[in-house]
């Protein structure tokens, strides 16, 4: 075999290689089928006969990005709200309930009104009143809830790792069940996304500030995270904090709510991705029998101040007993944008795996931290959002120094193309970290649904391989050039108290 | 029969109201007609054993064009010395981290990062894993990656110090979430303090080197301590024939790991742990749990399920979360492991001023399940949550197949989980109710809390006495000389001549002046101009005058009280502050010089010893309350040239803190050769830079508040 002979045989054989893992994933996206309801709603499946089970993932486009300014956090109570059942699940008679929520909304109303005033009459005389006569009413109420009634039916059902995710894009409701129960999931989804009762909503908004002091108030990273979205979007709304302050969380009421809900819970608004043991028939006869009903709804195109640039490096500092972290972001471009591609192989090339850039130099070379990772697309995707760098420092190292190193590094990109052997790494990093996106049911149907929703089309999952395969050295440093400057940076530092 | 009658009628009075509203409830969801569950085919895991002892499992599913790879070693950290608790972490770290014969570790990372593959290192207490995620075109190589890390490690000496870099930093953060540390102190509580239960120290990093890394991978990695498990897109054929290749001749014999037993800690009471930063509590109640081979596991399992474990569902969470609106995350139960008994624990996040309600309405919830009052929907639905979601077991094929492996590894039998769903079917409410009496035990409930200390310590002596927990981290030991004859003999006359070299000999010293101007600096960078005055009169009186950019700050000593004055206020000095003043004074190598050896301290030589990540000879001056001065030193016989000195300051809201000072340069000023320039560092860290423009020993006018 003489040279030339071997050299072309080893190309057929890495080209079929590229080739046999494409055919057997283009077989994976060949048995994706879609259908849309008349109301606009799309149904996504991928059907998988092996084991008796499904996972719906239910994906309504509207997230904290989506709230009017002091009404942060609503978007989450409604996903809280969801699992507090309907006109008929959850209640022993909502038709007797219905008037004594009313009241007690009535009654909340006065209270904030009073609370926001300065009507110092009102507050020692009439505030204690109404406080009293609204425990009364949730103690009245209370008795019409059959408890968490919702998630007992699934549960006894044989429901697994039902849950729900709300974001500054989306929000995502889980279901899991066994295969020969799916009517039962169609008419739970169906019925709290057409007949929802926010029962309990008092009750459930301390849950949530209970939340907030897990999630942010009592953890110094969340503290941290929550003030650079706030500082990196003046004008976008995705300085919402998805949790929501703490003062919209108490002056939420069940009527912002109940909007939030009529505008953005309707067929044109929501796919819903299904992985498991159902026919495209079965799951389409489900479809129509349940969904059809929910209004279409007319969310157009809404306009959505953009962020304007920002014109010199931005920091936000929070200190607290724990121990320091630095984390860097850059405005980036939406995830639509042609751009994307190139940050994802940005972030293999400085943070996927230990011969990365950033790893083998901060972490292994000079120690001076003991962990750095990227992350794309905070604190949301649709729209242009940050590129995050995060480390955390060896311990006695500053973070000023460890920030210097990172720039650096980042700065380098813009000098020197990347070598054809980083991106053929990132080439094949991608491509595993796409089959993984789809090796759990449950999370292939979550990013068929999310990319169908926020990703311009589900197939665009399949595509990102395509657009790596054509990510060139000259793109990667046309984009470190176009974006990692000081002036396009928010930079988050944790540090201790002293 | 009376007493069944009477009871009836009790219940009938108590649900009548419910009771007529149900019967003309709509309940849509009940008319829906379910098909039957297709018949579940259980998947096929082919298991083999080589001939060196090496157990294989392999689970064929393709699916996807991927192939996972599971290994298990039976030993973790409850195998690492006592005094190296960690070297199991290390270790198996630095299998994939530390280089092997094949690969220097830099190119082993290139090599798994050219696959576009994964190959990570979990350490646990007594199981370790190697996981292994690869495309199935590159599997055969990733194989052979995860052969060279067993066969072959190499321990690359820079690598250690790498994971010893990584380790102190994680030691560093352990305290920073209050839900992990409450996890982590409830189980010191429960299990007691053994390896189950320690952490890693700094000092057992510094006793950690490279020899005994090679130790423990002789004694423990070892086919007969050895699970592989393969699962995804791959010709089974194939694999069996490459990992007989790869590991068939590997023949070793090791040791086996010894696990502590662990048996009921009689300690009972609230274990309270300060964090003055957050706004919620981190509780956990409970004692010690089961193993996983008990007899009631099933009926343990539905009891749990009934009290805390179902999402949503249970007591708990309906009492304290949805009823209450107490806290966001709530639940517990009898939790079991397969070789040690797990812990009964409950755990709850709620706000500091609702912390004592919902220990309350916990404790009275565990009292209430054993009160016989399960009721049999409780039963129904607790049972059919289970057994409608047994499929789910088969649903994730890499999860099944390490579920199995794990069963096989701790010598449990196959069908143990299938069994297991059979026997709950056939629990009862007696069942649920004896189990509850039996495993729950409520005059050994153990409360640990994580929050506001000064808010939470007396309402919490409501449910027993409260011991305060100290979580600070204790700093590295270093070991230093014993203070033999030879030792002491050497270490008076190097003090002796470092005060020479000094010029602090010669004439009578009761105190001196300087003024100093220097940085602040935080996290490493100058924060703050400040410039200070200070006049030291030994033993116990001192004045000083601080120039802040904001303001002057004025701390005056006198007669063991104090006060600073600041922005025109007054405050008087706590006991802490005055103590922090007078040791300051005595712990000045000026005010040493004035001392006398043997009568006033103890001095010895101590050795070369580290002083920030330098080298130096060092002596100990060491006072009769136990307080102490190392003194770093260099040059010869003739002239000793002091490099810096290093002490302990201890404070309650601290906790003890090391402060090196390092000398930079010196100047003579009033015929003493004074460190005029130096830098401080608190742990390492630097918090000052300083240097000296005036000096004068004995000073002619001292300020009137400290005159005698």
């Amino acid at each position: 075999m003489d040279f030339k002979f071997k050299l072309t045989f080893f190309i057929i054989l890495l080209f079929l290689n590229t080739f046999f893992l494409f055919s057997s994933l283009n077989e994976v996206k060949n048995r994706v089928k879609t259908f849309k309801l008349k109301n606009g709603m799309k149904f996504i499946l991928f059907e998988k006969h092996e084991v008796p089970v499904i996972s719906f993932v239910t994906l309504v486009n509207v997230g904290s990005v989506n709230e009017p300014e002091g009404e942060t956090g609503i978007t989450h109570v409604f996903e809280h709200m969801a699992f507090k059942g309907t006109k008929t699940i959850g209640t022993i008679d909502y038709k007797k309930e219905k008037p004594i929520l009313d009241r007690m909304d009535a009654i909340f109303n006065e209270i904030l009104s009073i609370e926001d005033g300065n009507d110092k009459n009102l507050k020692e005389n009439r505030l204690p009143k109404l406080k009293e006569e609204f425990k009364k009413l949730q103690t009245e109420a209370e008795k019409y809830v059959v408890n968490n009634e919702f998630m007992r039916i699934l549960n006894e059902n044989g429901a697994e790792g039902t849950n729900a995710q709300t974001t500054a894009d989306y929000t995502a409701y889980f279901i899991n069940l066994p295969s020969n129960k799916a009517e039962l999931w169609a008419y739970m989804e169906s019925d709290r996304i057409l007949n929802p009762v926010m029962r309990e909503f008092f009750k459930e908004k301390e849950v949530i500030e209970e939340e907030r002091r897990m999630r942010v108030e009592s953890n110094p990273i969340g503290n941290l995270v929550e003030r650079i979205q706030c500082a990196a979007f003046e004008a976008h709304p995705y300085h919402h904090p998805t949790i929501g302050f703490m003062s919209d969380i108490e002056h939420a009421t069940r009527e912002e709510v109940r909007k939030l809900h009529k505008k953005y819970y309707c067929g044109k608004n929501i796919t819903i991705a299904v992985v498991g043991d159902i026919t495209l028939k079965e799951l389409k006869k489900l479809a129509e029998k349940y969904f059809e009903k929910i209004p279409s709804g007319n969310v157009s195109n809404e306009y959505i101040t953009p962020e304007p640039p920002q014109n010199a490096e931005k920091t936000i500092t929070v200190e607290s007993n724990a121990q320091p972290i630095v984390i860097l972001g850059f405005h980036r471009p939406a995830l639509s944008s042609n751009d994307s591609t190139i940050f994802d192989a940005m972030s293999d090339i400085l943070s996927g795996g230990n011969s990365s850039r950033l790893y083998k130099k901060l972490v292994i070379k000079e120690k001076k931290a003991i962990y750095v990772g990227t992350l794309s697309g905070f604190p949301g995707n649709k729209y242009p959002n940050l590129y995050i760098v995060y480390a955390l420092p060896s311990n006695g190292v500053s973070v000023n120094d460890l920030k210097d190193l990172i720039l650096k590094e980042l700065f380098k990109l813009k000098d020197e193309k990347v070598s054809l052997d980083e991106l053929d790494k990132v080439k094949k990093k991608e491509k595993l970290s796409l089959i993984n996106s789809l090796d759990s049911d449950q999370e292939m149907a979550f990013n068929l649904a999310y990319y169908e929703t926020i990703g311009g089309g589900w197939e665009n999952l399949f595509l990102s391989l395509k657009k790596i395969d054509e990510v060139t050295p000259e793109d990667i440093m046309r984009v470190a050039k176009e974006f990692f400057k000081k002036e396009n940076m928010v930079v988050g530092i944790l540090r201790k108290k002293n | 029969m009376k007493m069944g009658i009477k009871f009836l009628i009790i219940n009938f009075i108590l649900l009548t109201s419910f009771l007529f509203v149900y019967s003309n409830r709509e309940k849509p969801w009940e008319n829906l007609k379910f098909p039957p569950l297709k018949k579940i085919s259980q998947p096929n895991i082919d298991v083999s054993t080589l001939k060196n002892g090496m157990k294989v499992f392999l689970l064929k599913d393709a699916t996807l064009p991927e192939v996972k790879v599971v290994v298990y070693i039976k030993a973790g950290d409850v195998a690492s010395p006592e005094n190296k608790y960690g070297l199991a972490t290390v270790t198996f770290d630095l299998l994939r981290n530390g280089g092997n014969k094949k690969y220097t570790s830099d190119k082993f990372d290139e090599v798994i990062d050219s696959l576009g593959a994964s190959i990570e290192v979990n350490v646990g207490k007594d199981k370790s894993e190697i996981y292994g995620n690869f495309l199935s075109e590159d599997f055969k190589k990733g194989l052979e990656l995860i052969s060279y890390m067993l066969l072959n490690p190499t321990f690359e000496e820079d690598k250690i110090e790498v994971e010893k870099n990584r380790i102190k930093g994680l030691i560093s953060r352990r305290n920073d979430d209050p839900s992990q540390v409450a996890t982590r102190e409830f189980k010191k509580v429960i299990y007691g303090k053994n390896k189950l239960t320690r952490e890693i120290e700094y000092s057992d990093l510094n006793n950690i080197n490279r020899n005994d890394l090679v130790n423990f991978y002789n004694n423990y990695v070892v086919p007969g301590n050895i699970y592989i498990g393969v699962y995804g897109d791959f010709d089974t054929e194939e694999v069996k024939n490459d990992l007989k290749s790869l590991f068939g001749s590997w023949n070793k014999k090791g040791e086996k790991e010894e696990i502590p037993t662990v048996k009921s800690n009689d300690k009972k009471g609230v274990f309270l742990i300060d964090k003055p930063d957050v706004n919620q509590s981190n509780i956990r109640i409970g004692h010690l749990g089961i193993l996983k081979n008990n007899p009631d596991y099933a009926a343990i399992l539905v009891m749990d399920n009934i009290l805390g474990t179902n999402s949503f569902s249970s007591r708990l969470m309906q009492r304290i979360r949805t009823n209450k609106g107490l806290a966001y995350s709530v639940g517990g139960g009898i939790f079991s492991n397969f070789e040690y008994p797990g812990v009964f624990m409950v755990y709850c996040g709620t706000k500091t001023s609702s912390t004592i309600d919902a220990i309350s309405s916990i404790l009275e919830e565990i009292k209430k399940i054993r009160m016989d009052n399960v009721s049999e929907k409780e039963l129904e639905d607790a049972k059919k949550s289970f057994l409608n979601s047994f499929v789910f077991e088969f649903a994730n094929g890499f999860d099944y197949l390490r579920r199995e492996m794990e069963l096989d590894f701790w010598g449990y039998p196959m069908d143990f989980y299938t069994k297991l769903f059979d026997k709950i079917k056939d629990v009862k409410i007696s069942d649920v109710n004896r189990v509850a009496k039996k495993y729950i035990h409520l005059d050994d409930l153990k409360i640990v809390v994580v929050g506001k200390g000064d808010k939470l310590q007396k309402p919490l002596e409501k449910f027993g006495k409260v011991t305060k927990v100290d979580i600070s981290i204790p700093l590295p030991k270093t070991k230093i000389l014993s203070a033999n004859d030879e030792n002491l003999k050497k270490g008076k006359s190097i003090l002796s001549d470092l005060f020479v070299s000094l010029g602090f000999v010669g004439q009578k010293v009761w105190g001196y002046m300087e003024s100093v101007k220097g940085e602040i600096y935080q996290n490493n960078a100058s924060v703050a101009n400040i410039s200070m005055t200070s006049y030291k009169v030994f033993p116990d009186r001192a004045f000083i005058d601080t120039r802040f950019p904001m303001g002057e700050m004025r701390t005056i000593l006198v007669n063991n009280k104090g006060y600073t004055e600041f922005m025109g206020k007054r405050k008087n000095l706590s006991k802490e502050e005055i103590k922090d003043l007078l040791d300051s004074i005595k712990k000045d190598p000026i005010f040493i010089s004035t001392l006398t050896p043997e009568k006033d301290f103890k001095v010895w030589y101590t050795g070369k010893r580290n002083f920030l990540n330098k080298k130096f000879d060092s002596i100990r001056v060491l006072f009769k309350d136990g307080e102490f001065l190392d003194f770093f030193f260099s040059g010869g016989k003739n002239e000793k040239i002091l490099e810096g000195i290093s002490y302990i300051e201890e404070s309650p809201k601290t906790g003890k803190v090391l402060v090196d000072k390092k000398i930079n340069n010196f100047k003579v000023m009033d015929n003493i050769k004074i460190p005029s320039k130096f830098e401080v560092f608190k742990n390492g860290e630097k918090v000052g830079e300083f240097e000296v423009v005036e000096f004068e020993i004995n000073p002619k006018k001292l300020p009137i508040e400290i005159r005698k």
